[in-house]
């Protein structure tokens, strides 16, 4: 009988009207509380985006993707600023992807107990919360001074490798844990190797979840600014390859707010392509989650 | 004033005998009878239960009976509106507890809920100790803390569990045994001086011995309460009940329909029903 | 027998890559604490520890007096902007995620809900922008200059709201749903439901969550780079600017040398061990949290 009723969890649960005589002082105080949070909360947010597509959105047009800034950006383009973005971000997926998946299947695969997969898991878990202008710190002592990469894309986007690696470590290991024990054991019971069954079975059932891990780690590099100042520098020049030194979105933004009077136009206007890219890829997680999710009722 | 709206006071006073078990004629509330009309339920555009229409007598047991998905925990929970908890959930037809009309939106649905006392499936103590389990629906109707200790007391022995923790009132209810977790959420309902008792298969998730002593229990609670027990264990329907309604799932979609309803004996021994009768025999076995 | 050898050996032979880049992703820690200690050592080792927090003032590359290194004013700075962020963006974190699970209406909580993800995406630097553009000369029409603890307060605590309101609703619905379907039935009112049941359960998550984004606060470079008006000095007020950690490495990291560029390094060692604490007593609470349910 259960099964037809609806979860009660899928939808929230309605309490609406609980109240009596004696509560009825609390229950409104929590009320106009939780009411007056959510709108003033909306209201904040929505004039946040408002004001800044005000001021951005005049200088947004297809010119402003292809021209390169000129003035110190305060005219042009952001056209090397997306290329520069773009490397640095090629740069980290080459090096935390084989690497993130690779650890995710292992940490997958053993049992939670073992004292190297604790120690692996514990030392992911400081990483993510290690404060980004570390990283800077580190990847400007490591990748810049000591492997003598110099201010480079290559050193910026390694640091944003070190940076997205526990994101995507995290979501690709439970990506892979959702897929049924059932299938190892279908796979092994048909005699096919380990290495087979991983790659036609499981990681195939797991993409969906492996895609949103991925998408995730790439919201979060692009996100990034601190990290990348003293790594891949800022320089607005076109990079010529990995070993130049480049800007990203966000440090062009902060840049042109803080150190390029006049720069607050096109700062806003780069910070709603930010806001686009990263929306985009947000809305693309969900479908991916959720088709992820659908996909997982099948084999349940 | 409604009495569905004047229970909150007559409860909280301390002078009241809580339970009538020891001494029936000492019982101020008398056990309700609850009566459904052309009763539907709906979640979404599924419909659950269809035109159902029946009588819970006052003080009397009565078990519905069926198999899985044919509405009967969805007719339970509109007894004590709890079926409102699902926000994609539509009920239509009508439900008295006496003379009270349990549908209407003037309704004090915190009352009702107070009169009407539901068990589940599976026990569902909180995660807090034994004593507090009972205490915290007290505290909501601002019962004294010296009163609480007294109703735990009793309660605790009217369903034959506080010789077994009497020593252990603040240790966590989770620590019970399913059969005593079980006991402890109908203390916890008894604790409210309910008129109407709804249970929702209270013993399939307990070993037999346990699901015994329940039985025992719901026994022992006829004529003091009106009960109300969903089961698919057809003994136990047997050996508990008074009436049995007997549900079936209709072929069109349109949710589970009451197909027969009488005292015990005459469904079990001369169900006029042919579904019934195949029911209760292939069951019987 | 032969081939069941072979095909183990092989299969010893496949997990070693993955065993080598679990390590290599365990080792990046060990590695950024190695080169951290390695480059701050001269400061360390040079200046002390001691005078990292004793000296009065921060003038690392003062030639005539001598150089102090005293960094108290900015720890000071970043325990403030982050404090009050987090005082700031829990209780009404918490009031979102109690609006989306029990108070919006139907229609509203799943797009709300939505809105919220997106505005948990927003990077820092774009709010530091807004708050750069908008809020500091707001703030600066009534108490100049408007680059202040309080800007950096509001902006940190929004900035950390959405993930806070979030995780405090993923805290709320982790609540067995029977909690709520028993307390229902006993005729509980929803301040006591809410209050007795639901966030003493919560309470393990919602402390956890609490925990970690004092962790982000605390880490947070560019917004509060942009909006504190980063002077060193005890904040009088809150309209007073104050520098933190992160901004003053953030401003100085690209010209400092020798031992001034060792005293960053080493205001980056503390801010990391601050986070591990946090994060360790973030999993203790989430490991007792465990060890009640088991």
């Amino acid at each position: 009988m259960a099964e037809n009723v609806p979860s009660i969890l899928d939808q929230g649960l309605n309490l609406d009207a609980l109240v009596d005589q004696r509560g009825l002082f609390w229950d409104r105080l929590v009320r106009v509380f939780v009411y007056a949070a959510a709108g003033v909360v909306a209201f904040v947010f929505l004039a946040m985006v408002w004001q800044l597509v005000r001021l951005g959105a005049g200088q947004l047009s297809w010119s402003f993707l292809t021209e390169l800034p000129q003035n110190a950006g305060r005219e042009g383009g952001i056209f090397s600023i997306l290329i520069s973005t773009l490397m640095i971000l090629g740069v980290c997926l080459a090096a935390s992807v084989p690497l993130g998946l690779a650890s995710a299947v292992l940490l997958a695969q053993t049992q939670r107990q073992t004292l190297f997969a604790i120690l692996v898991r514990r030392s992911l878990d400081v990483l993510a919360g290690v404060p980004s202008i570390v990283f800077g710190l580190f990847g400007n002592a490591f990748f810049c001074v000591y492997l003598k990469m110099g201010f480079s894309i290559l050193s910026g986007g390694l640091t944003l490798a070190c940076m997205a690696l526990p994101i995507l470590i995290r979501t690709m290991e439970m990506a892979i844990r959702s897929v049924p024990q059932e299938v190892h054991h279908a796979s092994a019971a048909l005699g096919m190797g380990p290495i087979r069954t991983w790659v036609t079975l499981i990681l195939p059932a797991a993409s969906g979840g492996l895609a949103a891990g991925l998408v995730l780690g790439i919201g979060r590099a692009l996100a990034e600014t601190a990290a990348l100042i003293f790594t891949s520098g800022y320089v607005d020049r076109m990079p010529e390859s990995v070993h130049d030194s480049g800007r990203a979105l966000s440090v062009h933004i902060y840049d042109l707010a803080m150190n390029v009077p006049g720069g607050e136009a096109n700062a806003c206007a780069t910070a709603l392509v930010l806001l686009i890219i990263l929306w985009l890829l947000n809305s693309l997680t969900h479908r991916l989650i959720g088709r992820w999710l659908g996909r997982r009722l099948i084999y349940t | 004033m409604n009495p569905i709206t004047s229970q909150t006071t007559s409860v909280s006073s301390p002078s009241l005998p809580l339970t009538c078990m020891s001494n029936p004629a000492a019982c101020i509330l008398q056990p309700a009878s609850m009566t459904v009309t052309d009763l539907s339920v709906f979640y979404g555009d599924h419909q659950a239960l269809d035109k159902v229409s029946m009588e819970f007598s006052a003080g009397l047991v009565t078990a519905l009976i069926g198999p899985s998905g044919c509405g009967k925990t969805s007719l339970l929970t509109c007894l004590n509106r709890l079926v409102q908890m699902v926000p994609t959930s539509r009920v239509t037809g009508q439900c008295f507890m006496d003379e009270f009309d349990v549908m209407s939106p003037t309704t004090d649905i915190i009352s009702l809920r107070r009169q009407v006392g539901m068990i589940f499936q599976k026990p569902n103590p909180f995660a807090l100790s034994i004593s507090r389990n009972i205490e915290l629906p007290l505290i909501s109707q601002g019962i004294k803390r010296h009163r609480r200790h007294e109703i735990v007391e009793e309660v605790l022995r009217d369903v034959g569990l506080w010789d077994e923790v009497k020593d252990r009132l603040h240790r966590s209810a989770l620590t019970l045994s399913g059969g005593q977790q079980q006991r402890l959420c109908i203390a916890r309902a008894l604790a409210l001086k309910p008129r109407v008792l709804l249970m929702d298969e209270p013993c399939s998730a307990l070993d037999p011995i346990a699901a015994g002593r329940v039985e025992e229990l719901i026994r022992k609670l006829r004529s003091c309460y009106t009960l109300v027990v969903v089961t698919h264990n057809m003994a136990q329907a047997q050996r508990i009940a008074d009436h049995v309604g007997v549900f079936w799932a209709s072929d069109e979609g349109r949710g589970g329909q009451l197909i027969e309803t009488g005292p015990c004996e005459q469904i079990f021994e001369q169900p006029r029903h042919k579904l019934t009768a195949a029911y209760v025999q292939g069951r019987q076995g | 027998m032969k081939q069941r050898q072979a095909s183990r050996w092989k299969s010893q032979l496949g997990k070693l890559p993955l065993q080598i880049s679990a390590l290599l992703s365990g080792l990046i820690v060990i590695l950024i604490l190695g080169f951290l200690i390695q480059q701050a050592w001269p400061a360390l080792s040079e200046v002390g520890v001691l005078r990292l927090f004793s000296d009065g003032t921060w003038n690392p590359t003062e030639q005539v007096g001598g150089a102090s290194f005293g960094m108290t004013a900015m720890l000071l700075g970043t325990v403030f902007v982050a404090g009050g962020a987090i005082l700031l963006a829990a209780p009404v974190g918490l009031a979102i995620g109690l609006f989306m699970r029990f108070y919006a209406p139907r229609w509203l909580a799943s797009p709300y809900r939505h809105v919220i993800q997106l505005l948990a995406g927003i990077p820092s630097v774009v709010f530091g922008l807004w708050g750069a553009v908008v809020l500091v000369p707001l703030i600066g029409r009534y108490q100049p200059p408007g680059a202040s603890l309080l800007a950096g307060i509001l902006i940190l605590g929004m900035m950390i709201l959405p993930t806070v309101a979030l995780l405090a609703e993923t805290a709320i619905a982790s609540v067995p749903a029977e909690y709520i379907r028993a307390s229902v039935a006993l005729g509980m009112t929803r301040t006591h439901i809410i209050g007795k049941v639901l966030l003493p359960n919560a309470m393990p998550g919602l402390m956890t969550a609490v925990v970690l984004q004092t962790g982000r606060a605390i880490g947070e470079t560019m917004a509060v780079l942009m909006v504190c008006g980063n002077v060193v000095q005890f904040p009088g007020s809150v309209f007073d600017p104050v520098r933190t950690l992160t901004a003053n490495i953030a401003l100085q990291m690209g010209f400092a040398l020798d031992l001034h560029r060792a005293a960053l390094f080493g205001s980056g060692l503390i801010l990391m061990s601050l986070v591990v604490v946090l994060v360790w007593i973030g999993h203790h609470i989430q490991a007792a949290q465990e060890g009640s349910h088991g």
